[in-house]
């Protein structure tokens, strides 16, 4: 048995000892940590911790679990709201799946090749080239329309490794996209496709390009060499020679059975309805105030909450220096997307190719092949950036209508082929307020690197502290970043 | 505080005796705790590397026997050309930089690891690697 006077003696004799702390044998009492945000992250470091013997709760503010992963299993055709794919490097994500027996399936969402209406004027995709409509100058004429801002993004990327991001070596580039392509000399008109198919003013080129050597490492590892890329978006998605996995993997029944059967796991230390207002750290032990009165004690907590609805809660001590810039000042985007089945294919009636981009109001549309015991063809309509804030303006019924109505303008034969399920705009969620995260210019360099420093008690997960990662696996990279500063600190 | 660090000095004078004749098997409970703390730690790298041959799947090599092996020496993984090129085997100190940050040693490297900061927490991995 333990007393005071062999702590004394225990104390006494470590320095000679050795001098490493030994959590694992002084761990008598049970530390108790409450994880604030019930999405993947926190949901995977409660799961870390909870393997670990250490008491968690979850607290999430919306009724369902899953956060930006979120199936839509009431709607025909069960699309994905949220978060959909995974790569055959996500090793967290396929890790976790296997141990709660959920399969990994190819994805079925192999985008049908892409015209383009640019000036109320329609062009194929094998016709760009040559088309008077493309004033793009030398080899940037090859680029596809919708690719322009994607592509000279990764003409321009000088990363190599996952974490060169963070190098201030790099700092030159965090800056706009429009200042890093005009730097680079780009051709007026390439510079409006891509301000047409992305931000150019209000996202880090630096925080894009992390992503971009994410997505390069994931289709080159074990040596595979790098494609020429041969559909409208990406690469057909296939699987490689003796690989189990395609490029890009769904979870079968829809990616929400993750976090259901993390849910099922932790059991009832998850919380849903439980929207967090205060955590105040000012006491010896940190206390959660929620919005129903309700009150939690806790050695340590994680914020799994975006930055976005972070900063809707008080935090005890105040946030100070980067830490704070992050928090109240990060950026977050949007998009908006809706789903249907395409009833008859419109594209045999106007010899153009069934998905098209447009610099209207419509962004883009996505004809999707059909999947294996399927007789139609899907589709979705996508908003990202700015053309998502312009649609989410309108209430859904409306947004549908014009949608719809937009549609068949631009593009007869598209009239009542069309038939419009759901949609879904991420901006317009109360409890992620955004669909994602985007470091603006100057941001990368300003606090990115010191942003996920624990804070009293408080330590940061969530997709936007990741650090190599991308996607959902870096939701799950930061989960198992916060979980073992915990155990490292306890 | 400062009456239990004054009574903490007092205490470690009287027992230093003891606790020396006693140091051999301290020390051998140290380690224990070592790789105890280093097998908690091994979180960060279960999602890729099995610790053993038998329950593969993962997408990097089983790290079994990976203390004083010849780097990228695994029959049948397909280690990236940038390991491959490299002629050392994983002693403490080469395992101590890669754990920092991978790219430090071997640049081009396909390991996807943020790395370790703390050098207490490296030790206490590699500490536990030694036994796989």
């Amino acid at each position: 048995m333990l007393n005071r006077r062999s702590l004394i003696k225990g104390a006494a004799a470590l320095p000679l000892l050795g001098t490493l702390r030994a959590p694992v044998l002084r761990a008598a009492e049970k530390r108790s940590v409450v994880i604030v945000g019930g999405g993947l992250s926190g949901l995977y470091s409660a799961l870390l911790l909870s393997d670990m013997g250490v008491d968690v709760t979850v607290l999430e503010g919306s009724q369902r679990i899953g956060g930006r992963v979120y199936t839509a299993d009431g709607v025909e055709t069960r699309p994905e709201f949220g978060a959909s794919q995974i790569g055959r490097t996500y090793a967290r994500l396929i890790n976790l799946c296997s141990r709660f027996d959920l399969k990994l399936i190819p994805e079925h969402r192999n985008l049908m090749p892409m015209s383009s209406y640019l000036d109320q004027t329609w062009v194929r995709s094998d016709q760009w080239v040559d088309s008077p409509l493309n004033r793009m100058v030398g080899d940037e004429r090859e680029m596809q329309p919708a690719l322009v801002n994607s592509m000279l993004l990764s003409r321009f990327n000088p990363l190599k490794n996952l974490d060169d991001w963070l190098n201030p070596e790099f700092a030159d580039y965090d800056v706009s996209v429009l200042e890093l392509l005009q730097r680079n000399g780009v051709s007026p008109a390439a510079l409006q496709l891509a301000g047409a198919t992305g931000d150019l003013h209000k996202s880090s080129a630096l925080a894009l390009m992390q992503e971009k050597t994410r997505g390069k490492f994931d289709a080159t590892f074990g040596n595979v060499e790098l494609e020429k890329i041969d559909r409208p978006y990406g690469f057909a998605n296939r699987k490689l020679e003796g690989e189990t996995l395609a490029r890009i993997n769904n979870i079968e029944g829809g990616c929400s059975r993750l976090p259901e059967a993390m849910v099922e796991a932790l059991g009832d230390r998850v919380h849903a309805g439980k929207m967090v207002g205060e955590i105040d750290m000012s006491g010896s032990k940190a206390e959660i105030r929620c919005h129903d009165g309700s009150r939690y004690q806790a050695d340590y907590v994680i914020s799994a909450l975006p930055f976005s609805t972070l900063r809707n809660v008080s935090i005890y001590p105040l946030l100070q220096g980067p830490q704070a810039d992050a928090v109240y000042n990060m950026g977050y985007v949007n998009t908006t997307r809706a789903f249907g089945i395409i009833e008859d294919p419109y594209w045999e009636a106007d010899g153009l190719e069934p998905s098209f981009f447009t610099d209207e109001t419509i962004h883009m549309l996505w004809a999707l092949e059909k999947r294996p015991g399927e007789d139609k063809h899907r589709f979705m309509v996508v908003f990202t950036d700015l053309a998502a804030s312009r649609i989410d303006q309108y209430p859904k019924e409306q947004a549908l209508a014009l949608m719809e109505a937009e549609i068949a303008r631009m593009r007869p034969s598209t009239k009542g082929k069309l038939r419009f399920l759901d949609m879904y705009g991420w901006g317009n969620n109360l409890y992620t307020q955004g669909c994602r995260h985007m470091f603006e210019p100057g941001q990368v360099t300003g606090f990115a690197r010191d942003m996920i420093l624990p804070h009293h008690r408080l330590h940061f997960a969530g997709e936007h502290t990741r650090r190599n990662d991308f996607g959902m696996e870096a939701a799950l990279e930061s989960g198992e970043r916060s979980a073992l500063e915990i155990l490292g600190r306890a | 505080m400062s009456s239990y660090r004054f009574t903490a000095v007092v205490a470690r004078v009287l027992l230093s005796a003891v606790a020396l004749s006693a140091s051999v098997q301290a020390s051998a409970d140290d380690d224990a705790a070592l790789v105890a703390r280093g097998k908690q730690m091994y979180m960060l790298c279960q999602s890729c590397h099995a610790v053993d041959e038998q329950s593969g799947g993962r997408i990097g090599p089983h790290l079994a026997g990976i203390y004083q092996r010849p780097v990228a020496s695994l029959e049948g993984y397909n280690y990236s050309q940038a390991l491959r090129g490299q002629d050392f085997a994983w002693d403490a100190a080469k395992l101590d930089t890669w754990l920092q940050r991978p790219y430090d040693l071997v640049p081009n490297t396909s390991m996807s690891f943020a790395g370790v900061a703390s050098e207490d927490m490296r030790k206490a991995l590699i500490a536990y690697l030694k036994t796989l």
